[in-house]
């Protein structure tokens, strides 16, 4: 997960905007309650994603409480009360970002990853003791997703499968009723962030010689706007596919709660996030940046 | 945890009319009553009505299928694919040596389910190419073309079934799902936001 999940304030009223802020702050509050105050960095937009998404899918109730907390010391906010799901999120988030650091250090990443992998080795212990089947899963779709990274694979629904099962595990082994429509939601969101996370490294990973799947499976990567001209049609296949059966698995759900900001993010945000690179071509390393961390 | 029509009714791949109809009243008369209980019961029960009815209609038409003569030799590999057992068609598909069209299509299928759309597009490409003239497979490129790959579409006008968009009892278009709900919830976040989250 990489924080690409995030909401388009234009279209949000405060009120709805501090929905979703309340929500990041549940997952926030589980992280510090099982995993200490450093964990608490690695909570980010796209598990909040889910975090709304389940609560609302299981009509969970919840309460909210006006507290301070580290990043509002002085004033009181809302924060929503830490439930099962804030819980196992929580676990499920720290097991995924200690995967995908790894994951990058076994790639050859610098001593920051290779601090940043050591601080968190306490957190992931605990999270695979307590959820051992994801830790087992995950470690699983990261290992095959290497294999293919290796061969250069270019067939982009198999390298996209891997990560895309990672989002799809989390709601089958979280949500113990997960209906097939939320199992599909949860692989295509998992696939748009690794496609779009592609998309967005498209030259820097041509440059440093990583692994890019958009790059491995046109094959005709010169610079960033020439290769998404060149690709266009084809590019507009490969994303939207995918974010229409989002939107078509989210409406089979006829969700009813917290709909304000799933609907802006689904019918919205992602989808403007998608254009704006397809047409521009250009990085928007601000909007990254600002859906790491609220 | 998955749909699966199979298990849902309690039937194997080779079930008659009268074992599907048997299957389906006693399922629906069990879960009928109990949709008035309190709690999660009444909820559970409520829901695998609904997966009842939904099993029903698909192994009735699966049953047409079989009994107007399309019985074809990929029938079981289709019924693998109802069944969301797609490693299992899979296997069974690749043990056909002579790939014609409707082997395309069917490898199409599996991709389509597991979401592999690209490569669901070149099996169907594929398809059509040997055979120019079926509707079923420029209909279904078209559609994946033309629909499901739109950039143009409505993303809440997206349906799989006809069920209306608009006006269902469950969603009144609030965050909470109910009137009162959102204005408590909504007020409390209010205060969120003038305490500086931002």
């Amino acid at each position: 997960m990489f924080g690409y999940i995030t909401i388009d304030k234009s279209k949000l009223n405060d009120n709805e905007i501090g929905l979703h802020q309340t929500f990041l702050c549940g997952i926030c509050l589980s992280t510090k309650h099982i995993f200490g105050n450093l964990s608490r960095n690695l909570v980010n937009y796209d598990i909040n994603f889910l975090n709304l998404l389940f609560h609302s899918y299981e009509q969970a109730t919840v309460s909210i409480k006006q507290d301070r907390c580290v990043s509002s010391p002085f004033v009181r906010r809302s924060l929503l009360n830490t439930d099962r799901i804030t819980d196992q999120l929580a676990v499920a988030n720290v097991i995924l970002a200690y995967t995908n650091v790894l994951d990058d250090c076994i790639d050859g990443a610098g001593i920051k990853k290779q601090v940043l992998l050591r601080s968190l080795n306490k957190p992931y212990s605990k999270a695979t003791q307590l959820n051992p089947q994801l830790s087992l899963i995950v470690n699983q779709l990261y290992e095959q997703l290497r294999e293919k990274e290796n061969k250069c694979d270019s067939n982009i629904d198999s390298v996209c499968d891997c990560f895309a099962q990672l989002s799809q595990q989390v709601a089958g082994i979280i949500m113990p009723k997960c209906s097939e429509h939320l199992y599909n939601l949860c692989y295509n969101v998992g696939k748009w962030v690794y496609l779009i996370d592609a998309l967005d490294d498209l030259q820097s990973d041509y440059y440093h010689k990583r692994f890019n799947p958009l790059i491995a499976h046109f094959s005709n990567f010169i610079n960033r706007q020439q290769f998404i001209t060149d690709n266009k049609e084809q590019l507009i296949f490969l994303f939207y596919t995918t974010l229409n059966s989002i939107a078509l698995c989210y409406n089979e759900l006829n969700l009813t709660q917290y709909t304000c900001v799933l609907n802006n993010i689904i019918y919205h945000s992602i989808r403007d996030k998608t254009e704006s690179l397809l047409n521009t071509g250009d990085v928007d390393k601000r909007t990254q940046l600002a859906g790491k961390k609220g | 945890m998955i749909y699966n029509p199979y298990e849902i009714l309690g039937l194997d791949s080779d079930f008659t009319r009268e074992q599907l109809d048997e299957a389906y009243r006693t399922q629906r008369a069990h879960y009928r009553d109990l949709r008035f209980e309190s709690g999660e019961v009444g909820a559970d029960a409520a829901e695998r009505l609904e997966q009842i009815e939904s099993a029903y209609k698909d192994l009735l038409n699966t049953l047409e299928r079989r009994d107007s003569g399309s019985y074809d030799s990929y029938a079981h590999i289709k019924q693998l694919i109802i069944a969301q057992d797609f490693n299992g068609a899979q296997a069974e598909l690749d043990k056909i040596d002579n790939r014609d069209a409707e082997w395309h299509y069917v490898q199409s299928d599996i991709f389509f389910k597991k979401n592999w759309f690209v490569e669901a597009k070149k099996q169907l490409e594929i398809a059509i190419n040997m055979d120019p003239n079926n509707s079923k497979y420029t209909d279904t490129l078209d559609k994946l073309n033309n629909y499901l790959a739109s950039n143009t579409v409505n993303p809440d006008q997206m349906r799989t079934t006809s069920r209306p968009v608009d006006g269902t009892p469950y969603n009144n278009g609030t965050c909470t799902g109910s009137c009162c709900g959102d204005v408590c919830l909504a007020n409390v976040c209010a205060n969120c936001l003038c305490g500086g989250c931002h």
